[in-house]
């Protein structure tokens, strides 16, 4: 029986045409979740961007549903009307208010829409049961997770991506919303959370570094395409 | 020592190297493994030994991807066997049963 030896076409496809698709689509693939980590490392710099406008602005001119809250939106005013999840309330440690340091106490909003977002809303514990709000608030790029150990309420970072965690719903942003006056305060003492610009600068090594890590499955991509070559001009 | 003799030797400290840190990272993400089924299944407390030690993970593959680049070359492995190789370092066990298979194929005349 004869093997019957493919096409000259076929050959091309098999040998040339297909591989080259393939390194194509893995390289860019790495590149773009290169990019994904390197636009986080620098995500959660600067935060006083667009902190001084008055103006409130709708939360779908500022935000995109589950990408990086844009620099130009951080710190930009917003009115998110919904119902309080708070059966689902925490409090953080203890940050910046306008009455010194306090714990921040944090309940998911669901819009109308069925959105979640995160909405610091002040302090003291919430009622039962869903409550009907309208939030005016600043939009906030969500904190790094700890770099070791698990995130837990009692971390004074707030982690959008240890909530997707910790809430069994999607949250819509990559950030969360800090109301300008308490809301559905039960306790009147409780501290009203307070826009505060967090220190600049604070790059995400960690993103970073995964960053580095897919242009490097990138090259290797394209490493194994040059080896594939070679060993076919080595066999003609 | 002539020119073949010379290469052969070459051949086999990077192969030896391929190994090490095969076994290496082999071993650490078998290890990260078993970490991370305690702490989702059986509720285990995460320390910074499992935050670390993914990190760690994901730097030996950076060595790993390098040493299997250099030997690929040296070797001539075809395209697949390089892919595969590469893809081994990221599942449990599956990069030390490559590195098994390919040291055993390396002893057959």
């Amino acid at each position: 029986m004869s093997v019957e030896k493919p096409s000259l076409a076929n050959r091309i496809v098999r040998d040339y045409i297909a591989p080259t698709i393939a390194v194509i689509a893995v390289a860019v693939g790495c590149l773009a979740l290169g990019r994904w980590q390197w636009d986080a490392a620098w995500a959660h710099q600067g935060r006083q961007v667009a902190g001084s406008s008055a103006d409130i602005r709708p939360l779908h001119d500022l935000a995109t549903a589950q990408q990086w809250l844009p620099r130009t939106s951080i710190g930009a005013r917003t009115r998110i009307g919904g119902e309080l999840l708070t059966k689902y309330t925490f409090t953080t440690q203890a940050r910046p208010t306008a009455s010194g340091q306090q714990p921040w106490v944090v309940t998911p909003l669901r819009t109308a829409a069925g959105d979640v977002i995160a909405v610091v809303r002040g302090g003291g514990l919430p009622q039962d049961g869903n409550q009907p709000v309208s939030v005016v608030g600043r939009l906030q790029p969500s904190e790094d997770s700890p770099a070791v150990g698990a995130w837990t309420p009692a971390n004074a970072e707030l982690s959008t991506a240890a909530l997707v965690d910790k809430w069994p719903f999607p949250v819509l942003l990559d950030g969360y919303l800090v109301a300008e006056q308490p809301v559905q305060l039960v306790d009147a003492s409780a501290a009203t959370p307070r826009f505060t610009a967090a220190p600049s600068g604070n790059v995400s090594w960690r993103n970073l570094a995964y960053a580095v890590q897919w242009a490097l499955f990138a090259v290797f991509a394209l490493f194994v395409w040059w080896r594939h070559l070679v060993t076919l001009r080595e066999g003609e | 020592m002539g020119f073949l003799e010379a290469r052969g030797r070459q051949d086999a400290i990077a192969f030896a190297q391929y190994r090490a840190v095969a076994w290496t990272t082999g071993v650490v993400l078998a290890s990260m493994t078993l970490y991370l089924i305690a702490v989702y299944l059986f509720g285990v407390e995460r320390s910074a030994l499992y935050t670390y030690g993914w990190q760690l993970h994901g730097l030996l593959y950076i060595f790993f991807l390098s040493f299997v680049a250099r030997i690929s070359i040296r070797e001539r492995w075809p395209m697949l066997q390089t892919v595969l190789v590469a893809l081994s370092g990221t599942v449990p066990l599956w990069g030390i049963i490559m590195e098994r298979k390919l040291t055993a194929a390396r002893k057959l005349p």
